[in-house]
């Protein structure tokens, strides 16, 4: 994006001091983006190897893949938002079925991309990233190639498209948005123009990553009483739906303290993050089908709850320490 | 002397507030004209429409076809403008869905497409409700020999909680009047004869008493349902009164509109996401080509808010104060910025529309592969985020807080999460 190339100017900004959005910086996004940008690329050293989705190093090497990017996810400004990074990588939910119609047009051969693998980049974002992987190696609908077959070449074009992504991701954190964020407010500075800008957007990003756990992650397989959902669930494929929402509660939990470590400003973020943490650690469902039984319903329906009174708690509680309101999110379509 | 300079000082001051609440005022006022104008715009078109198809079904012919399809794209322009009002009026959100529901699985209404998959889940996307006049929806057995406005709206509207099934509005219009766009590598829209809607032997695709009965009902609803929007901005309805009685929230609502309809909502889903799939259904107006024309109505309307001034059909001007005035007040350089933000936008989205005229239709710029495509419709999204950080930045100059948190009742949850 135009706006934050700066061209960093051969000169150094002058870093202002943000204590609040240098600890996001330092202790959360480059780490994390980092961790994800390893473990993409080991997977697709993993599909270099052995493509098959027998294979228990493939599983293991996608299954840290994911981990790793529930703890990137959080980061919906900068590196990630631009272009269509973030679709390309996570395209979730796929309530239309777009997943499955743009495997199939590549696996039968209407679309020629397997003959030159390095333009897989220009596929459809629900033919690419770590859900697509994750249809290719648990939907058995996809899941029965074998290591001459198409499917092969394709998994081995997604996992080298995914680690792509991510090292582009890590590499424009690291040389140029860890300076922008550093800088808010800097009069060079046009992607943020005060340094509650920075704040305000990690905040936003924030409240917005826990308005997705609420209404997709947990909304969509629950539905309504009457009508359960649960093939909408994420991670439903692998086993992992628990697991995901587990992470990424896991993920906000890190990123509210980075933003406001002392507890005494937060009270009831902090101790509630982890009571939440707790509920979603003692589900033992995990591939959320239990939407459709009663009792495991109302587990599910209780964590729903918890964790809006959650987000008013954090939209409160950091919205006034950090003095920002939130902005404009990309949920608020429809 | 001194206690003298004091007073007059305080009533300086009393008078500069009163002078800027005034002219908030005087701007929610220009906002809710506005948006009257523009629904009572979008249901003169739409009657327009309704006779034109009543035209068609009466005398069906390649010429009444054609002049019903002019009366739709004519009736979308106002429409699309009204957009902006969305958002930050909970009676607009409230009713949208029945004019505007979007994206469809169009064989809900009629037949489609061999190889025509429809949404995932949607047990209904091959329904095709003109060619089945009785069915099994949860359970229920459903009588729809006859069609009527209950059977769109109460039954298949939303069938099975599925939003793809969408049954009224613009959309389920425009596929009835044009039918599926299967050719999406040329300038050509759906192609739809219009002996689909002829009677007798020449009767094509099947069913067309039932086409043509399920098309003027159709028409007729979405008549009734901006009727009842024109309502609500008149001087004494309710969703005038929302935005009028506390001039602060009716700005916030602006600013809402114009934000979410950028950021969420243009940016991201409609413009952006359409992109990435490289999925020709995913264009807004996928069975007629308008998209071009129906995304930069949408921006001209966003303009037309922050500008205060309407431009109707028939050429008349609804002008008057605007949230431009307001905030030039607080912020010059940022009102100057957002001004030229959302002549960039309107540019953007105009290119578009070139394009169209040249033969690169909307869907032509969704294939994959297609670097026009990005070309085109990138500087569009980028415009459209760009103007969304303005619009953040134009409520905390005129500090109006909870641009966003203003409808998001999850954030309004009381109590705490354990006691």
């Amino acid at each position: 994006m135009r706006l934050f190339t700066l061209a960093l100017l051969t000169l150094p900004l002058p870093a202002l001091a943000d204590d609040a959005v240098d600890r996001v910086v330092s202790d959360f996004a480059v780490p994390h983006v980092t961790a994800f940008a390893e473990t993409t690329a080991a997977l697709a050293q993993a599909a270099e190897v052995d493509c098959t989705p027998g294979n228990a190093g493939l599983l293991a090497a996608w299954n840290a893949a994911m981990d790793a990017w529930l703890g990137v996810q959080d980061l919906r400004f900068g590196p990630l938002e631009q272009g269509s990074r973030r679709q390309a990588i996570a395209y979730w939910p796929d309530v239309d079925g777009h997943r499955p119609r743009a495997l199939s047009r590549i696996l039968t051969g209407q679309d020629p991309v397997l003959d030159k693998p390095e333009t897989f980049p220009g596929q459809p974002i629900s033919a690419r990233g770590l859900y697509a992987v994750e249809a290719m190696l648990f939907d058995p609908q996809f899941n029965d190639y074998g290591a001459g077959d198409p499917g092969c070449v394709l998994v081995q074009a997604m996992t080298a498209d995914l680690a792509g992504s991510a090292a582009a991701v890590q590499t424009a954190w690291q040389d140029d948005f860890v300076t922008v964020m550093r800088t808010a407010g800097n009069k060079r500075n046009a992607r943020f123009l005060d340094a509650s800008e920075a704040r305000q957007v990690v905040f936003t990003a924030l409240l917005t990553s826990m308005q997705f756990d609420i209404d997709e992650r947990l909304g969509l397989p629950l539905g309504t009483f009457d009508r359960p959902r649960p093939k909408r669930a994420e991670g439903r494929l692998s086993g992992r739906s628990q697991r995901n929402l587990e992470l990424s509660l896991v993920a906000h939990a890190e990123l509210a303290r980075a933003l406001v470590p002392d507890a005494a400003d937060a009270p009831r973020t902090h101790a509630d993050f982890e009571r939440v943490i707790g509920l979603a650690q003692t589900l033992d469902d995990p591939d959320f089908s239990g939407v459709d039984d009663p009792a495991e319903r109302f587990k599910l329906e209780t964590l729903q709850t918890a964790l809006i009174a959650l987000r008013a708690d954090v939209h409160a509680e950091l919205g006034k320490t950090l003095d920002v309101s939130m902005g404009l999110n990309s949920l608020d379509g429809d | 002397m001194t206690r003298t300079c004091i007073m007059m000082m305080t009533v300086a001051g009393l008078a500069t507030q009163v002078q800027a609440e005034t002219s908030q005022a005087q701007v929610v006022e220009t906002y809710a004209d506005i948006a009257e104008a523009g629904y009572r715009d979008s249901l003169t078109t739409a009657e327009a429409l309704r006779d034109a198809i009543a035209a068609l079904t009466e005398a069906p012919s390649e010429s009444t076809l054609t002049a019903a399809r002019a009366a739709w794209r004519a009736a979308r322009d106002p429409y699309m403008q009204t957009e902006v009002f969305r958002f930050g009026n909970p009676i607009v959100d409230d009713w949208e869905g029945r004019v505007n529901a979007w994206p469809l699985d169009e064989g809900l209404i009629d037949s489609v497409a061999d190889g025509y998959f429809g949404a995932g889940e949607n047990e209904f996307a091959q329904l095709n409700v003109i060619a089945t006049p009785t069915f099994t929806l949860s359970g229920q057995e459903v009588d729809a020999t006859e069609i009527t406005p209950a059977l769109l709206s109460d039954v298949l509207q939303e069938a099975d909680g599925s939003e793809a099934n969408v049954a009224t509005g613009y959309h389920a219009i425009e596929f009835l009047l044009w039918g599926q766009d299967l050719i999406s590598d040329a300038p050509e829209a759906g192609q739809r004869p219009w002996t689909d809607y002829a009677q007798g032997d020449a009767c094509t695709g099947g069913n067309c008493d039932r086409r043509a009965a399920y098309l003027t009902v159709a028409a007729d609803l979405l008549v009734d349902d901006l009727s009842f929007m024109v309502d609500q901005w008149a001087d004494d309805g309710a969703a005038r009164a929302a935005v009028t009685t506390d001039p602060q929230a009716g700005i916030a609502a602006m600013l809402t509109g114009i934000g979410n309809l950028s950021y969420g909502e243009m940016a991201g889903q409609r413009v952006k996401l359409g992109l990435i799939l490289h999925d020709p259904e995913e264009e807004h107006d996928c069975f007629s080509d308008n998209t071009p024309s129906s995304h930069y109505h949408d921006v001209l309307g966003m303009q037309n808010v922050w500008l205060g001034s309407y431009t109707g059909p028939d050429g008349d001007v609804t002008t008057g104060p605007a949230l431009r005035d307001v905030v030039a007040e607080a912020d010059p350089e940022l009102a100057e910025t957002l001004t030229a933000q959302l002549a960039d936008t309107v540019a953007a989205a105009n290119a578009l529309r070139d394009a169209q005229a040249e033969g690169m239709h909307y869907d032509m710029l969704l294939q994959v592969g297609n670097p026009e495509g990005e070309a085109l419709i990138t500087p569009l999204i980028d415009a459209l985020v760009d103007q969304s950080r303005s619009i953040e930045r134009v409520s905390r100059a005129l500090n109006v807080n909870g641009v966003v948190v203003e409808g998001d009742d999850t954030l309004e949850a009381s109590g705490e999460v354990f006691k």
